[in-house]
C-alpha cells in the first residue's frame, strides 16, 4: 500500500494576497450592483454613482482615449493575473533526508522551514572561535550568513564559518544542503 | 500542516485573468476600427435597453449577488484549514461492543512523546485519515543547538512506532515539519555555560 501526505507539507505560495484582492473587488461590485438594484426597485430611480458610470459611457465612441485607457488597464490586469498563476513562487521550506519507516506504509517526509534553518546556521557561528555576533538569513536553495569579528584578519574565519555551517546543516539531514555565503563584519 | 486554498485561487485567478485578457483584447480591436466601426458610439441609447426596462434591476440584482456571494467564498477560503480525522473506530463489531478514540487523544499522546526527546522545545500533532490507515503530521520545534538527526531518529524509532503499536497498523503516511527556536528544550538538550579559565 503506498499514499500520499494529505496536506502538502512544501507546497507553493498559494497566491493569497491576489486572491484576497481580487476577492475583495468581486464583493465591492457585487455589494455595489445590490445597493444599484434594491435602490431602482424601491425608489423608482438608479443611485447617482450608478449612473454616472452609463453617463460617461454615453459620451465615448470606440475610437476615444477613454476605450484605449479601459482595454489596456484591463489587458494588462488580465497579463498581471496570469503571472501570478504562472510564477511558481519560491518554496517555504528545505526538504529532510528520511529513511524508510517500517511503521510507515505510504510516504515519509520532513521538512525544515527556511527560518529555522537561518537560525540554526546562526546558532552554529556563536560555537566558532572568533564570531562577536551572527545573522543569517535562508532561500530554499541558499544561506546568507553575516558574521561580525573583532579580528583584523578574517580570511580563515571565512574558512571555518562556511564548513562549520555547512557540516552543521548535513549533519542535520538537509538533502540537498544549501549553497552557503558567507560576509564578514570586522573591527573593534 | 494545514490546508491552504492553493488550488482553487489558481483555478479562479486563471479564468478572472483571461475574462480580463479576453476584454481587454476585445476593446482595443473596438478602438482600433478591426473589429467593428471605431467611430461608433459605446452606449447608443440607455442601458436598461439590453434586458428591458422591467428586468434590468432583476438581472443587476442577480448579477450583484452571484458577485457577491462568489467574493464571499473566495475569502472564506483562505483561512487556513486543519482537516483532522473523525472519532477512530478501533473495533467495529456490536455484537462485541464498539470502541472509538478521539483522535486529539492520540495527538496528545503523541505530542508528550515528542516533548521528552531532548532539544525539543514543543510540538503539535495532527492526525487525518482512518484508523486502519491513518496519517500522522508533526510539527516539532527544536532548540537552535540541538541534535537535529538524533531529534529524528527518536521520531522515527520511538514516536511512529508508539503510535502504531496502539492504533494496531502502520501509519499510511508521516510528515514531519521542523521549526528551530532559541528556547531551552522541555527535557534537557545542549546547555551552555560561561566561567573563568585559571591558568
Amino acid at each position: 500500500m503506498s499514499g500520499n501526505l494529505p496536506v502538502s507539507l512544501r507546497p507553493r505560495p498559494s497566491r493569497a494576497v491576489p486572491a484576497v484582492i481580487c476577492a475583495l473587488v468581486l464583493l465591492a461590485a457585487g455589494v455595489m450592483l445590490v445597493w444599484a438594484a434594491v435602490a431602482r426597485l424601491t425608489t423608482g430611480l438608479w443611485p447617482p454613482f450608478f449612473t454616472a458610470v452609463s453617463d460617461w459611457l454615453a459620451t465615448l465612441n470606440w475610437n476615444s482615449a477613454g476605450t484605449w485607457t479601459v482595454g489596456i488597464i484591463l489587458a494588462a490586469i488580465g497579463l498581471v493575473l496570469l503571472l501570478t498563476v504562472l510564477v511558481p513562487g519560491k518554496f517555504h521550506a528545505l526538504p529532510l533526508r528520511l529513511d524508510p519507516i517500517r511503521e510507515v506504509s505510504g510516504d515519509s517526509r520532513a521538512v525544515m522551514s527556511r527560518r529555522a534553518v537561518a537560525r540554526l546556521a546562526a546558532a552554529t557561528c556563536e560555537h566558532i572561535d572568533g564570531v562577536g555576533s551572527a545573522s543569517a538569513t535562508a532561500s530554499d536553495k541558499a544561506v546568507h550568513v553575516s558574521v561580525y569579528t573583532p579580528l583584523h584578519d578574517t580570511a580563515d574565519l571565512q574558512h571555518w564559518v562556511t564548513d562549520g555551517v555547512r557540516s552543521r546543516l548535513q549533519a542535520s539531514g538537509l538533502d540537498p544542503v544549501p549553497n552557503i555565503s558567507v560576509s564578514i563584519r570586522s573591527g573593534r | 500542516m494545514r490546508q491552504h486554498a492553493g488550488t482553487a485561487n489558481r483555478v479562479w485567478l486563471t479564468i478572472l485573468a483571461l475574462l480580463c485578457l479576453a476584454a481587454g483584447a476585445y476593446l482595443l480591436l473596438l478602438a482600433s476600427g478591426t473589429a467593428g466601426a471605431s467611430e461608433s458610439p459605446v452606449l447608443s441609447g440607455p442601458p436598461e435597453e439590453v434586458t428591458g426596462a422591467g428586468y434590468a434591476p432583476g438581472a443587476v440584482l442577480i448579477a450583484g449577488l452571484i458577485l457577491g456571494t462568489l467574493g464571499l467564498w473566495w475569502m472564506l477560503t483562505q483561512i487556513p484549514r486543519r482537516v483532522a480525522a473523525d472519532t477512530f473506530r478501533l473495533q467495529e463489531n456490536p455484537a462485541r461492543g464498539i470502541t472509538a478514540c478521539n483522535p486529539s487523544v492520540l495527538a496528545a499522546a503523541v505530542q508528550d512523546d515528542t516533548d521528552r526527546i531532548p532539544g525539543v522545545v514543543g510540538s503539535t500533532a495532527l492526525l487525518r485519515g482512518t484508523a486502519e490507515a491513518p496519517d500522522l503530521t508533526l510539527k516539532v520545534t527544536v532548540n537552535a543547538w540541538a541534535d537535529i538527526r538524533e531529534v529524528m531518529d527518536r521520531i522515527e524509532g520511538a514516536v511512529v512506532p508508539h503510535l502504531a503499536m496502539a492504533l494496531e497498523n502502520p501509519l499510511h503516511s508521516l510528515g514531519v515539519q521542523l521549526e528551530a527556536s532559541n528556547k531551552q528544550g522541555l527535557s534537557g538538550g545542549p546547555v551552555t555555560s560561561g566561567g573563568t579559565v585559571v591558568y
